[in-house]
């Protein structure tokens, strides 16, 4: 009864993972959001909380990657040479390049990870080494666009997806009348 | 998908946009009307608060 499949195990995308992925999403967009909007001195304590919620949201995200490389938990690992290739199928016109997976969403979850982490990470250190707050404040101007940019992303694959099931719909036969 | 991870986000920026409040309101000894007046000079893009 010995098994003979030497595959690499893969880990399965399940509901508790899947939500995971939701719940992350979700506390870091909002905590980004908040913070963003209260950047001002006057709302320092609701900036800090939102920011270090943000923190804790990314700590336990990079947790999860590290203690789960393989399947839907791992870290975005961006591939330059899939990217060439889809970004050349794409413009061609592949109908199938366009409904698939996007390799830019790694590139663009890596940027945000990294943006997003570093103006979080850094408002941290300027809690307690005051020079930090300009780099914190140009950190967070930073990310705005990055951020902005990963809904256009989306938005724009989304739009490619539908483009390919419309051009996937068989047109409708021509009925041949006999005379 | 997307609108399932629309509808957790602004669900998300609720939940700990009120928790921030809170914590700015309690434990900054602000009080609920003032950091409430900061708040929306802040987001309006008023430079001072009550002071």
């Amino acid at each position: 009864m010995g098994s003979t499949d030497t595959r690499p195990p893969v880990a399965r995308r399940t509901p508790g993972r899947l939500l995971f992925l939701f719940a992350f999403h979700a506390a870091l967009s909002g905590a980004f959001i908040v913070a963003y909007l209260t950047g001002d001195e006057d709302t320092y304590a609701m900036h800090q909380f939102a920011g270090y919620t943000a923190l804790a949201a990314l700590a336990v995200r990079l947790l999860a990657g590290v203690l789960m490389p393989v399947g839907p938990l791992r870290l975005p690992r961006p591939a330059m040479a899939a990217t060439r290739d889809w970004l050349r199928r794409a413009a061609m016109g592949d109908a199938r390049a366009w409904g698939q997976r996007s390799p830019l969403l790694a590139w663009m979850a890596l940027a945000l990870l990294a943006v997003v982490g570093a103006a979080a990470l850094s408002g941290a250190v300027a809690d307690f080494v005051v020079p930090m707050e300009k780099l914190h404040e140009a950190l967070g101007e930073v990310s705005l666009p990055v951020v902005l940019a990963h809904v256009a992303l989306v938005a724009a694959l989304l739009g490619l997806k539908k483009a390919a099931g419309w051009r996937a719909r068989p047109t409708p036969r021509q009925e041949v009348i006999a005379p | 998908m997307i609108r399932r991870m629309l509808t957790h986000t602004a669900a998300a920026t609720l939940v700990i946009a009120v928790a921030a409040f809170t914590f700015q309101a309690l434990a900054g000894g602000d009080g609920i009307a003032r950091t409430a007046w900061t708040l929306t000079a802040a987001v309006a893009g008023g430079d001072h608060g009550i002071d």
